[in-house]
């Protein structure tokens, strides 16, 4: 007689032996020791076997995916570098997105990487974990990856070769690097919401889309490379963050109150980031792809509607002040350029008005505002500029205690009016810029009141002088040649002559 | 590919080998926590990569596990009993457990990397699978082949990793040559019954030379004995 056949596993079965089928319950230490973190935030998950792996990739696999990807990667940048691509793109004013890019996110994917590492080692659940240890690699790859495409910009270009030092310092970069540490020093239930929910879920489009069409649009074929490079990495996060959401929420009644406050916060802080990225879109790419408005219609308003309605069966609501931020996608770049354009001075990348092309373009594409109030202000500086009276502006802005923009920001429904809000907290005094950045403070004053703000950090003395040009030592800026407007810039001078070598061959 | 294996060293294998995955899990944490609190991505980057090698290891000694079952999970099953129970596990389970709760990341990374790795690979994969080869174990020697290579090269960096340590000054040699005997001692004594069990009389001396030589890869690497 034959032995009865053995039962084939399916891939569900054979994925979790290779991951949680190697789990064990601790015996000689407790598991809340060996997991300490995973329940004081108050998020109750009562069994983590409930938990479906989103996708299930062996080691083998992501080590074989990711060498053929990578060699790829390094393929293109050569034939890119070899082909003197950095002449090829539309206009040397592009290169300014790349560096703001540099500067404000790819040491923020460094920083994913730690974190990850932190989920990685203690969630408890073993699928979120090992999905989390993956995801730190992805990081660590993508600022590595970043950091080499750029490296290439760097030879040609200022303002790129001080980037991990300038994060830590520069007013501007603490707004994106100031979001990132709030989400490190949370729990991680809320690092993951922050994260790979409200970031890499409800907003990354916003982000993603207009860079790397951005970049295609202007020529610049090293980026776009490494932003595909990233693509199928970045499918992986998202779906870890939506299950993340979907988990907590199926996992007990009580969890949804603290995940609809996380929501609505990171929300909040992911729009005020975003406001960067509205500015480059409208005014750092010479060329076009959609403005700020269309792509909060389209990546917001549409996607983000249908996702908030499919999640509405877990009691989960649209984010507080969503409608506030949908008004704020036709005034945001422009508030946000004019901000750069007064602190020139004080930037790490250039600055310009918009040509008349541009201006027109503007016009038409946010009509309800840009007319009204911010092409007048652009033609003032213009005419200011033509009398060789360019405007600076040499007194320290008032930041916001929350998200540290300058507090530049105007009231919902009064463009004409800049908006302020305050709290108290332990007989101090605490400013923001909107009704939303002060209700996250007052949820968590002790966190917030602690943040680092340059300009208290300039008066108190700790930013190597009182005077710009000690700050900018400290930022480890050049005078005249990091700062300052595009015209008659360093950068500039290299274009021109490229474009003059070029005439002369063509000619 | 593992059929010319003899059935008593099946078993074997069973006992020694498979429930090592659980091993390379804690491993996998300990390299994961490594990362996340260590300082400087010179050690912290290269402990994320560590983290994936050592899952991958974990899914090589899984699927060996599940060839050996003839497709499904039931030797990993009694593996995983005997990692639970076994009294031959025990202090290993134990000493991966204590370095989970362990606070000091630098500790870790010597008690997991240097110490406990610097025992148990050399006794698995050397004496073990040398004790195989009588046994038609050729097979699966080439199947924990990237284990033996893999700690070649894992072992250069952390070696260059606890030599600059040492070298930085008298404070950081005594703490970790003391964090070198504590673990040291606590492994010889947790792999004793796997040396009997695998090697019977013989395991002994082996594991005593498996000692001796860490002891001197330790003293070269500046540490006080
Ligand atoms: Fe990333
Ligand atoms: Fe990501
Ligand atoms: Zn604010």
């Amino acid at each position: 007689m034959t032995p009865p056949r053995k039962k084939k596993m399916n891939l569900k079965q054979r994925y979790a032996l290779m991951t949680r089928g190697l789990d064990w319950e601790t015996s000689y230490q407790k598991m809340d020791d060996v997991f300490p973190y995973d329940t004081f935030e108050g998020i109750k998950i009562t069994d983590w076997s409930k938990w479906e792996d989103p996708f299930r990739l062996t080691m083998d696999a992501y080590w074989k995916y990711q060498g053929e990807k990578e060699r790829k990667l390094y393929a293109v940048l050569d034939s890119f570098a070899q082909n003197n691509g950095q002449q090829g793109i539309s206009d040397a004013r592009y290169v300014n997105a790349i560096k703001l890019f540099l500067t404000g996110v790819t040491p923020l994917e460094y920083q994913a990487h730690r974190h990850f590492a932190h989920l990685g080692r203690h969630i408890r659940g073993v699928g979120p974990r090992v999905a989390a240890q993956m995801q730190s690699l992805d990081e660590l790859r993508h600022a590595q990856t970043q950091i080499h495409t750029i490296s290439h910009y760097n030879k040609y270009f200022d303002g790129f070769a001080e980037f991990p030092h300038m994060h830590d310092r520069v007013w501007y970069l603490s707004v994106p690097k100031s979001f990132f540490d709030d989400a490190c020093s949370a729990g991680p239930f809320e690092f993951f919401t922050a994260i790979s929910f409200a970031f890499e879920y409800v907003l990354t489009n916003l982000l993603f889309v207009p860079f790397m069409s951005g970049a295609a649009y202007n020529g610049d074929l090293a980026t776009v490379t490494f932003g595909f490079s990233a693509q199928s990495d970045e499918a992986r996060h998202m779906t870890l963050g939506i299950e993340v959401i979907k988990f907590m929420l199926e996992q007990h009644p009580d969890n949804l109150p603290i995940v609809q406050k996380w929501v609505d916060k990171w929300f909040w802080r992911g729009h005020k980031v975003l406001g960067l990225v509205a500015m480059m879109m409208d005014y750092m790419l010479p060329k076009r792809i959609m403005s700020w408005k269309e792509a909060w219609e389209i990546y917001f308003t549409e996607a983000g509607g249908a996702l908030f309605e499919d999640l509405s069966r877990y009691g989960l609501r649209v984010p507080k002040y969503a409608d506030i931020a949908t008004d704020e996608a036709e005034h945001i770049s422009h508030q946000n350029w004019a901000i750069f354009y007064q602190y020139t001075q004080a930037a790490g990348f250039h600055t310009w008005l918009p040509n008349d092309e541009e201006l027109d373009w503007l016009s038409e594409k946010c009509p309800n505002t840009f007319d009204k109030y911010y092409r007048p202000r652009f033609e003032m500086w213009r005419e200011m500029e033509a009398k060789g009276e360019r405007f600076y502006n040499n007194a320290l802005p008032q930041l916001c205690q929350t998200c540290q923009i300058p507090m530049g920001y105007t009231e919902p429904g009064d463009p004409t009016k800049i908006g302020f809000r305050s709290s108290v907290y332990k007989d101090e005094r605490y400013h923001f810029c909107s009704q939303g950045c002060k209700d996250i403070f007052d949820d968590e004053p002790e966190k917030f009141s602690q943040a680092w703000l340059l300009v208290h950090q300039i008066f108190q003395g700790n930013c190597g002088g009182a005077d710009l040009s000690d700050v900018l030592k400290w930022y480890h800026m050049d005078q005249g040649i990091d700062n300052m407007d595009y015209t008659g810039s360093p950068d500039q001078k290299q274009w021109d002559a490229w474009q003059a070598a070029r005439k002369k061959v063509a000619g | 590919m593992l059929a010319n294996i003899d059935e008593e060293w099946r078993e074997m294998i069973v006992k020694y080998l498979i429930p090592l995955r659980h091993y390379e899990w804690g491993a996998n944490m300990n390299a994961c926590a490594v990362s996340d609190a260590g300082y400087g991505a010179a050690l912290t980057s290269a402990m994320i990569f560590t983290t994936g090698d050592r899952l991958g290891i974990a899914q090589i000694l899984s699927r060996i596990g599940i060839v050996l079952s003839e497709g499904d999970a039931e030797l990993l099953g009694r593996a995983k009993q005997a990692w639970m129970e076994a009294d031959a596990w025990q202090g290993v389970r134990k000493a991966i457990e204590d370095s989970l709760v362990e606070k000091d990341w630098f500790e870790v990374l010597l008690a997991q990397f240097l110490v406990m790795d610097g025992m148990v690979y050399p006794l698995v994969y050397k004496h073990f699978d040398t004790a195989g080869q009588k046994h038609g174990a050729a097979a699966l020697s080439i199947l924990c082949e990237f284990m033996v290579d893999w700690s070649a090269e894992h072992n250069r960096w952390v070696d260059a990793v606890v030599k600059t340590a040492v070298k930085e000054s008298d404070e950081n040699r005594v703490l970790l040559s003391d964090w070198y005997g504590k673990w040291r001692s606590i492994m010889s004594e947790a792999l004793q019954p796997q040396a009997a069990m695998v090697l019977g009389d013989g395991g002994e001396a082996v594991l005593n030379e498996v000692c001796e030589q860490l002891d001197a890869r330790a003293s070269k690497l500046g540490l006080t004995l």
